[in-house]
């Protein structure tokens, strides 16, 4: 079962990526990336796209902190 | 009982069956014309027979009721009454014996079987006990009647007043024959208060006629074509057992308690409304409901419901006492993405094919089915059942009294949970959950009937909702199991970052011991003069937040300067054991990425290519006052452990400041040390205890005691590390627990904490006894989350285990279903983490992130992520959190779901036993259980394999019992379940046929082949195996009996099932050694 199972690709406000069973409701905070398929399709998506893994919150101090 | 007819509607259908020829069965059934005292028994006597012969004076098939009379009571025509009935019903006065070969029933004379009520005087407080004392009373099956009747005249009540209490066996009566017989009753002692005849119908046949013509028209034609269709409906049945409160006990009392509970008038009009609607019944939608919550119950959405049907489809039947229901096992399969409508569709169909299939007794489908049943003679065929009475219990009438039915006053249940429901009369339901004791506790109960409610609830308020989607818990109760689930953020203890809290003590108390070294202690100032040295190190190679900097040293003064001097910069600290072989060393080294090295002389050699810093000399030159900083991000990563991955490749964790800061003040908040506290810092670097081991003193000014390299696996050393250093906190893993609490105590240890694999009960005990006066804590975290995520005091362990405790603070604890719903207490399920405590995710590794953080439905901020742990637990009422293991630690073994730990369990309570470990031996086929003991040098496999047998159900019991003299460790004292050796003679050929090898051998070969059907027999093959059950093994034991002379019980047998154990057992029992040898004729019974 689990592996015929749909999932989406879900992303947060801190642009961390995760996935959720497309048949579920997808959690507040968290929006589809636009990719769905099998856990191993969309893991495989994961591995390309998030290619910065920080949160964006911490990715900003750091930029702030290097300009100052 | 499930349609109601008149009696005229009945014959009418009947001959419609006939005609059709449906019913095979001649037009009237004619009373026998055979000998009476030697009749045969129904299919149904048979089973309750044969249980009897398991368990002679069993109470478990005890019907017994109780009336309450109040007013002017005939004592007379009561007897006279009930004597009449004896009169009436043949059944009444009918004994059963074991005859040549096969049991028949003996009817015998009114005279000869009477039935006398004995009366008695009683306080009103006492009846209950009298009552369960009668109910408890075994009955001799030969010796009529089976009817036990007691008047007891309360002596304290003001008024006349009487309990009439009734026990009858159910291998002569059945609910229906119950009704029957009180009605009976009423109208009788009417007649002779009133001084006239009874009116009562004729009653043209008896129960011994229909045993006859039951036997006569279920030919084995019928039988077998009925058991065919069994067959298919119950092939491949699921595992799914519902979670117990208690491993299921290998001989079982069968006591029992009832849960009241009442499905209200509009509910039912709904749900009677949506049966209506496509054609089905009542019952059928409360079948529905209650397969979806056992399946919810038993994660799987493939139940088996047992339901009794009347049996008495003939009119004849209508008005004779005795048991003519027969129980059928309904299998249920579901979508869980169909709606409940569609579900009660397809359970309609399920019912109707079942119903035209009712005739074959249930014990044969059992044994057909399931003959590997285990030795209580238990199926997991018929565990829950679900009854539906069609009508409202008989009123009891008699003239000038006063009567009451008292309230079901069960002791004992056949099966794990009888759901039993009653239309009341308001138009409601109203219902009683009968459960099994050995089983479940009242509250455990109490949320099954609830949930039976809650999915009934929502059925009739939308019965097309889908049934994955089916609450099976009100929202009070769901709201309470989130709000237990989290703990509110600990308070800050003092600085937003862990080097300034550092620092600020430094500056409070410089001359303070910081770390105490096998070499001598070391002050607060100089530690920090060395942290600097490493800070400006670091801060001149430009290393700061999000850089990783290895450390590769043992521990001491250098490891919390490296690690104080990178936090002072806020860079990332990534453990690397220097014990570590050098091909792992390369392998974190290539994974981490660290910018730079921190090591001592020795090791540094191991990193030839890499940009190495080692200690003291490379820092010599920088300075020792404080360099500038900045507090880091509170997500800036603080440290990066690596765990094994299942793919091979290792996964670098990485936990923030924010999490390390947050278990810190939570540890503070709850266990509170002070500058007088010296903690004991013994774990290898790369094992997250070692963090807290180091920062937690250093952040509240106590002071940490180190140990020399590889002295965390030297209980001497560690004894005399913490009685010379007086050391006031220690951490071990219950491994190293084992070893330190058998040496010597210290009265300096006031705080224990124990965790990284499971606390067993023996071992909590053992440690609270050698230390009374310390707190022992369990904890309990993965590596994903900063280091404990639930934490628990252990006062006084129960004997169901350790729980790991509650959430720490700020941390949040779910155990949820794989829809990510909380699962009610109780039920098994998977552990996932939330909060501040939580990593960041593996380095590195985005896929196996987004794997296991996933979106947190539950969070109160929106975005939060949830770790989903792999681990199974389940809460327990109060809170606390019980952990069952990996999941991987649940197997199926001969369909029944098995929990390791479990097993474990039992091993540990065995007086010899001190520690134990069950594995699972997958790449076998079957898969098989291996255990894994040490203890005293009493201990033998074979030993510890019968007491197992003795304590637990068949496939629980491992196919192997190893005891080992040591047990391989892991790096980190763990035990490493790879490194286990494989049991004896583990891949050793079974095929290998054994024939009887001696005369003893070969007659119970013989009796083995003969009922088993087989030619022949392998000395090592178990009876239960080759397709014997429980009837087959009385006959065996039987037949052993008369051809040895050597009565065993059947409780022997089924522990020792193939031919050479029983044999052995022959042997041993032999009275008189000359009668071994002695020819004793056979005797043919066939």
């Amino acid at each position: 079962m689990a592996d015929e199972q749909t999932y989406h690709v879900v992303l947060n406000e801190e642009l961390q990526y995760s996935i959720w069973r497309a048949d579920l409701a997808i959690p507040n905070g968290w929006r589809p990336e636009g990719t769905s398929g099998t856990r191993e399709q969309c893991l495989a998506h994961i591995d390309e796209v998030w290619t910065d893994m920080r949160p964006l919150s911490l990715r900003r101090q750091m930029e702030q902190t290097e300009r100052a | 009982m499930r349609l109601q007819f008149t009696e005229n509607q009945r014959r009418m259908l009947n001959r419609l069956l006939d005609e059709n020829g449906i019913a095979k069965a001649p037009d009237e059934i004619r009373p026998w014309t055979g000998d009476r005292s030697c009749a045969p028994l129904s299919f149904g006597q048979e089973r309750l027979f044969y249980f009897d012969q398991l368990h002679p004076g069993s109470a478990a098939y005890h019907v017994c009721g109780a009336l309450r009379l109040c007013g002017a009571l005939d004592t007379d025509a009561l007897q006279a009454a009930v004597h009449q009935l004896v009169v009436r019903h043949e059944v009444l006065r009918t004994g059963f014996t074991d005859g040549a070969g096969a049991p028949h029933q003996v009817v015998y004379s009114s005279e000869q079987s009477r039935v006398d009520i004995h009366q008695s005087d009683i306080d009103s407080d006492r009846v209950r006990d009298r009552v369960a004392e009668l109910a408890r009373t075994g009955f001799d099956l030969a010796r009529p009647p089976l009817v036990r009747a007691e008047l007891l005249r309360l002596r304290d009540s003001e008024r006349p007043e009487w309990v009439l209490v009734l026990c009858v066996h159910h291998i002569v009566v059945d609910g229906w024959s119950l009704g029957l017989l009180i009605d009976e009753l009423s109208e009788t002692y009417a007649a002779l208060h009133a001084d006239r005849p009874p009116r009562l119908p004729e009653l043209t046949v008896q129960y011994v006629d229909f045993a006859v013509w039951q036997r006569e028209r279920l030919t084995e034609a019928i039988l077998a074509d009925q058991l065919n269709f069994w067959r298919e409906e119950l092939v491949d049945l699921p595992a799914g057992d519902l979670p117990t409160d208690r491993p299921r006990p290998a001989r079982r009392s069968y006591a029992g308690d009832v849960v009241p509970f009442r499905v209200p008038p509009q509910v039912v009009s709904s749900l009677r409304g949506v049966a209506d609607g496509i054609r089905a019944t009542l019952f059928m939608v409360l079948l529905s409901a209650l397969s979806v919550v056992l399946g919810r119950w038993a994660n799987t959405p493939d139940v088996v419901i047992g339901t009794p049907l009347a049996g008495r489809q003939r009119s004849e039947f209508e008005r004779v006492a005795g048991f003519f229901v027969n129980t059928i096992p309904l299998r249920i399969r579901f979508d869980d993405n169909q709606s409940f409508r569609e579900l009660l569709a397809n359970i309609r169909e399920i019912c109707t094919r079942a119903y035209t299939h009712q005739d074959v007794p249930f014990e044969q489908i059992i044994n057909e089915l399931q003959p590997d049943r285990d030795e209580s003679g238990q199926t997991s065929l018929a565990r829950h059942w679900i009854v539906l009475h069609n009508t409202q219990p008989p009123k009891f009438q008699l003239p000038d009294l006063e009567c009451a039915v008292e309230p079901a006053l069960v002791g004992s249940v056949r099966c794990d949970l009888s759901f039993q429901l009653v239309p009341c009369a308001e138009g409601g339901l109203d219902g009683w959950l009968e459960f099994s004791t050995e089983l479940f506790d009242p509250p455990t109960a109490h949320r099954l009937a609830t949930a039976f409610l809650t999915v009934l609830a929502a059925v009739a308020a939308d019965p097309d909702v889908v049934v994955a989607e089916l609450p099976v818990m009100p929202a009070e109760v769901l709201d309470e199991l989130l709000r237990l689930s989290t703990i509110e953020i600990p308070v800050r203890q003092g600085a937003p970052d862990i080097a300034g809290r550092f620092e600020a003590h430094r500056d409070a108390a410089p001359d303070a011991t910081a770390v105490i070294e096998p070499s001598g202690p070391i002050t607060y100032r100089e530690l920090e003069e060395r942290a600097n040295r490493v800070a400006h190190l670091l801060r001149a190679r430009g290393i700061g937040v999000e850089d990783r900097v290895g450390v590769c040293l043992e521990g001491g003064a250098d490891l919390a300067a490296a690690l104080l001097g990178i936090y002072k910069v806020g860079a990332a600290y990534l453990p690397i054991h220097p014990g570590y072989p050098q091909a792992r060393l390369t392998q974190l080294i290539a994974e981490g990425e660290p910018r730079l090295v921190i090591t001592s002389a020795e090791p540094a050699g191991l990193f030839a290519d890499h940009s190495v810093a080692v200690l003291p000399d490379d820092v010599e030159q920088y300075p020792v006052d404080r360099p500038p900083r900045a507090v880091p991000p509170v997500d800036a990563t603080a440290y990066c452990l690596f765990t094994s991955g299942s793919t091979g490749r290792p996964k670098g964790v990485l936990g923030t400041y924010r999490g390390l800061l947050n278990r810190l003040d939570g540890m503070q908040q709850e266990y509170r040390i002070t500058a007088d506290d010296r903690v004991l810092q013994k774990a290898p670097i790369g094992f997250d205890v070692s963090l807290w081991e180091m920062l937690w003193p250093l952040t509240q000014g106590a002071s940490a005691v180190s140990v020399r390299p590889g002295g965390h696996r030297d209980p001497d050393h560690l004894h005399e590390v913490v009685e010379r250093h007086q050391v006031t906190v220690c951490h071990f893993v219950p491994s190293m627990w084992q070893e330190f609490v058998s040496g010597p105590t210290h009265a300096c240890l006031r705080l224990l904490l124990s965790g990284g694999e499971r606390t067993t009960v023996d071992l909590a005990e053992h440690i609270l006894e050698r230390y009374p006066d310390a707190v022992l804590y369990n904890q309990y975290g993965p590596t994903e989350a900063a280091i404990d995520v639930t934490a628990g005091r252990i006062s006084a362990p129960s004997k169901d285990g350790v729980p790991i405790g509650r959430p720490v603070p700020g941390s949040r604890v779910h155990v949820l279903d794989d829809r990510l719903r909380p699962q009610p207490a109780g039920v098994p399920g998977e552990l996932y983490i939330g909060g501040p405590q939580l990593a960041r995710g593996y380095f590195d590794q985005p896929g196996q992130t987004a794997d296991r953080f996933v979106p947190d439905p539950y969070a109160a901020t929106p975005g939060e992520r949830l770790y989903a742990t792999g681990d199974r637990a389940r809460l327990s009422p109060d809170g606390a959190i019980e952990f069952l293991g990996r999941s991987d630690s649940q197997v199926k073994i001969s369909g029944n779901r098995v929990e390791t730990g479990e097993v474990e369990a039992v091993l540990r309570n065995h007086p010899d036993v001190v520690r134990a470990l069950v594995a699972v031996r997958a790449e076998s086929e079957p898969v098989r259980l291996v255990a894994y003991v040490s203890g005293s040098t009493a201990l033998t496999g074979p030993g510890l394999s019968r007491y197992l047998a003795e304590r637990l159900p068949g496939p629980m019991v491992p196919a192997h019992v190893v005891v080992l003299d040591e047990w391989p460790l892991g790096p980190h004292n763990k035990v490493d379940t790879n490194a286990l050796p494989d049991p004896e003679g583990w891949r050793a050929p079974v095929d290998d046929h054994v024939g009887p090898r001696n005369p003893l051998e070969q007659k119970v070969a013989d009796i083995f082949s003969e009922l088993l059907q087989r030619e022949q027999v392998d000395v090592h093959d178990s009876f239960l195996e080759l397709g014997g059950h429980s009837l087959l093994a009385i006959r065996a034991i039987a037949r052993i009996r008369a051809a040895c002379d050597v009565s065993l019980r059947i409780g022997e047998f089924f522990q020792a099932p193939d031919v050479a154990s029983v044999a052995r057992l022959i042997e041993r029992r032999k009275p008189e050694p000359h009668v071994a040898t002695a020819p004793i004729p056979r005797i043919d019974r066939s």
